[in-house]
C-alpha cells in the first residue's frame, strides 16, 4: 500500500472541509480523486503530502507518517502550479536536481524538446498551458515513486490533453510508479485511472478499482425490472444499481461517478447512526 | 498485436483483455504453446496496470485457455477444432449480410437485438 | 541536507534579489541602530514573508519539512547578517587583536541575538494568522519604549530586551526562548490560515 487514508478530517478556522475521507492507493496504480469543485479534492491531496496536518484520522504514505525523507519520494504538482517569482526554467531545473535524488534529466529534456520550453525565460511569463506542461515535466522527471497531480489537464487544449494523459499513463506503467490525480474531468481520468474515489462535501461516497466498480454495478434502462441490490442513483432514463445479478448492462466510469454524485448518499447526515428498518 | 483497450466502455478492462486474447486464439493467430508477452509489457500495450493483466490471465487460466509456467510466463494451451467452425459460420453470415447491403454498424445492432431476444 | 540548504538559498536569492541586495548594503554600516533596522527588515522578509503571501504551500510541496524550512531560513538570516557585518568590519577598519575587537565581537553577538528575536516574533505573528511586518514592528516599538523607561539601569526589562540588550546573556536567553516557542508553534500548530 503506497497511500492509506483512514477517516481523515480537516477544517479551516471552524469551517469543516473534509469530513470522512478513507481510501487506499496501491503500488503501480493510477488513483483518481473525482468530484465537483470544492468537494475537498485539493485539501485531501495537501494532507497527503504533508502541507496540512489533519484534524483527525490517519494518513500514511509508504506505510509511515510523511517526513522530509519520504518527501524525496513524492513529487507534487499543485493546483496553482508552484510558481517561484523570477525563476527561469533553468532555475527550476537546478532546484529540482538538488532536491530530488532520483532526478531523470533525459525525461525532462524530452519534454523540453517536444513542447519547446524556453529555459532562459521566466516561467511566470509562460502561457497557462505551457506552465502546466512545464510543471508536469518537472513532476515526472523528479523520479519520485509517488506522483501527485492536482488538476493536471486544466488549461491544456484537447489534443495535448490526450497526449499528456497517455504519456503519464505509460510512464507510470513502465516505471512501476504510483500516481494520484485529481480532476473534475471524468473523461480524462477514465482514460488512465485504475482506481478511484468519488468525493463530495468532504466525504468519500465510493472507492474501488474501476473494474471492480463496473463488475458490481448495473445500468438498468427505464421500464426494466430492477434486480435485487442497492439503488444508487438515477442518471437520465437509467438507474444505477449495485448488484451482482445479470441484468441490464455494465455501467461505464462516467455513469458510476454521476450515479454516486446524484445518489441519496450524497447528503446523508445521519448515515451510520440512523439505520432504517425497512428499505423502500 | 494488442492495442489499448477502451476505457470508456462499460465492460471491465480485464474482460476486454480476456476477449482480445480469446479472439487471437480463435482466429488462429495465437496457437497452442505460444508464449504471451511478459505481464509488464502487456500492461503497457493495453494501457492498464499489471494487476489488471494478471487478473485476466488468471481468469483465462481458470477457463483453461492459458497455462502459467512458473518464472517463465504464460502459454496458450488450447485445442482449436470448435473455434474454427465458429469463425467459418461468422464468415458465411457476414457474406450474406454484405449481399443484403447491411453494414457493420447495422449488423452489430441486429446481432445485439437477436441475442437479447433469444 | 546541503543540497536542501543550497536550493533554499538559491530560491531566496532569485526571488528576493533586489531586497536582499539593499539590506546587505545597509548591514555593512557598523552602527548598531542602523544594523537593527536592516536586520529587522531582512528577518521579516524571509520565511515569514513567504507565509504571509501564501507561498508556504509551494515550499512544503517540495521535499522540505516545516522543521527544515524554519531552521534553513533562520540559517540564511544569521549567515547573511554575519557575513555582511564581517565585511563591514573589514571595510570600516576593525583592528583585530586590539581592544576594539571586543566591541566588534559584542556587536556581532548582539546582532545575532536581535535577529533571532525578531525572526521569531515575525514567525509567531504569521503563524497566528497575523502579518509578517506590522505586528513585529509594533513589538519592536514597544520593546524600545519599555526598555528605555526611566533610569534604564533600574529597569529590569532593559536587561532582557532584545533591542536594548542591557545584559547580553539575559537578552540572548530571551531571544533563544522566543525562537524555540516560534519553532514549536510553527511545527506543531501549523499556520492558522
Amino acid at each position: 500500500m503506497i497511500v492509506s487514508i483512514d477517516k481523515l478530517r480537516k477544517g479551516f478556522a471552524s469551517k469543516p472541509v473534509l469530513n470522512d475521507i478513507s481510501f487506499n492507493v496501491e503500488q503501480g496504480d493510477i488513483f483518481a480523486i473525482v468530484g465537483p469543485n470544492g468537494a475537498g479534492k485539493t485539501t485531501t491531496l495537501r494532507c497527503i503530502f504533508g502541507e496540512l496536518a489533519p484534524d483527525g484520522g490517519k494518513v500514511a504514505v509508504f506505510g509511515e507518517r510523511v517526513t522530509s525523507r519520504t518527501k524525496e519520494k513524492i513529487a507534487v504538482m499543485t493546483e496553482d502550479r508552484l510558481t517561484f517569482r523570477r525563476f527561469t526554467g533553468d532555475d527550476y531545473l537546478r532546484m529540482w536536481r538538488m532536491l530530488y535524488p532520483g532526478w531523470q534529466e533525459k525525461v525532462f529534456t524530452s519534454f523540453a524538446v517536444h513542447y519547446r520550453f524556453d529555459l532562459n525565460e521566466r516561467v511566470e511569463t509562460y502561457s497557462m498551458g505551457m506552465k502546466t506542461l512545464f510543471h508536469i515535466a518537472l513532476t515526472v522527471a523528479s523520479g519520485a515513486d509517488l506522483l501527485i497531480l492536482d488538476e493536471p489537464t486544466q488549461n491544456l487544449d484537447p489534443v495535448i490533453r490526450q497526449e499528456v494523459m497517455g504519456v503519464l499513463r505509460d510512464y507510470v506503467l513502465q516505471q512501476n510508479k504510483t500516481m494520484i490525480i485529481s480532476s473534475h474531468e471524468i473523461y480524462d481520468l477514465e482514460e488512465i485511472a485504475g482506481s478511484f474515489a468519488v468525493v463530495l462535501e468532504g466525504k468519500v461516497l465510493y472507492s474501488d478499482s474501476i473494474d471492480g466498480a463496473k463488475e458490481t454495478h448495473r445500468i438498468i434502462p427505464k421500464g426494466q425490472a430492477i434486480p435485487a441490490g442497492d439503488i444508487i442513483g438515477v442518471t437520465g432514463d437509467e438507474t444505477l444499481v449495485r448488484s451482482d445479478e445479470e441484468a441490464g448492462r455494465f455501467p461505464n466510469f462516467k455513469e458510476i461517478v454521476l450515479g454516486y454524485l446524484q445518489s441519496k448518499k450524497a447528503f446523508a447526515p445521519f448515515e451510520g447512526e440512523f439505520q432504517p428498518k425497512f428499505k423502500i | 498485436m494488442f492495442g489499448k483497450i477502451d476505457k470508456h466502455d462499460g465492460v471491465p478492462a480485464y474482460i476486454q483483455i480476456m476477449n482480445v486474447v480469446k479472439k487471437e486464439i480463435m482466429l488462429g493467430r495465437l496457437e497452442n504453446g505460444d508464449q504471451l508477452p511478459p505481464v509488464r509489457e502487456m500492461a503497457v500495450m493495453f494501457g492498464v496496470n499489471t494487476n489488471t493483466v494478471i487478473r485476466s490471465l488468471e481468469r483465462l487460466q481458470f477457463e483453461g485457455l492459458v497455462e502459467a509456467e512458473h518464472g517463465v510466463g504464460y502459454f496458450v494451451k488450447t485445442a482449436q477444432a470448435v473455434n474454427r467452425e465458429v469463425i467459418k459460420t461468422i464468415s458465411e453470415t457476414v457474406e450474406e449480410l454484405k449481399k443484403s447491403g447491411i453494414d457493420l454498424q447495422m449488423a452489430k445492432v441486429l446481432l445485439e437485438e437477436v441475442w437479447k431476444n433469444d | 541536507m546541503t543540497e536542501k540548504i543550497e536550493a533554499y538559498f538559491m530560491k531566496e536569492l532569485s526571488e528576493k534579489a533586489g531586497r536582499i541586495a539593499v539590506f546587505s548594503l545597509g548591514l555593512l554600516i557598523p552602527f548598531y541602530p542602523a544594523r537593527m533596522v536592516f536586520l529587522f527588515l531582512l528577518a521579516t522578509s524571509l520565511l515569514p514573508s513567504d507565509i504571509q503571501h501564501k507561498r508556504l504551500g509551494s515550499l512544503l510541496a517540495l521535499p522540505y519539512s516545516r522543521q527544515e524550512l524554519f531552521w534553513i531560513s533562520y540559517l540564511f538570516l544569521i549567515a547573511f547578517g554575519t557575513v555582511a557585518q564581517v565585511i563591514g568590519m573589514a571595510l570600516f577598519g576593525a583592528q583585530f587583536g586590539s581592544s576594539t575587537s571586543i566591541y566588534w565581537l559584542s556587536m556581532l553577538i548582539g546582532s545575532i541575538s536581535f535577529s533571532t528575536a525578531y525572526y521569531a516574533v515575525s514567525m509567531i505573528s504569521v503563524t497566528a494568522g497575523l502579518d509578517n511586518f506590522g505586528i513585529p514592528f509594533l513589538v519592536l516599538i514597544a520593546d524600545l519604549i519599555i526598555g528605555g523607561f526611566g533610569n534604564r539601569w533600574n529597569n529590569p526589562y532593559f536587561y532582557a530586551s532584545p533591542a536594548h540588550q542591557g545584559n547580553v546573556w539575559v537578552s540572548g536567553a530571551v531571544s533563544l526562548a522566543v525562537l524555540l516557542v516560534a519553532n514549536y508553534l510553527f511545527v506543531k500548530k501549523g499556520v492558522q490560515k
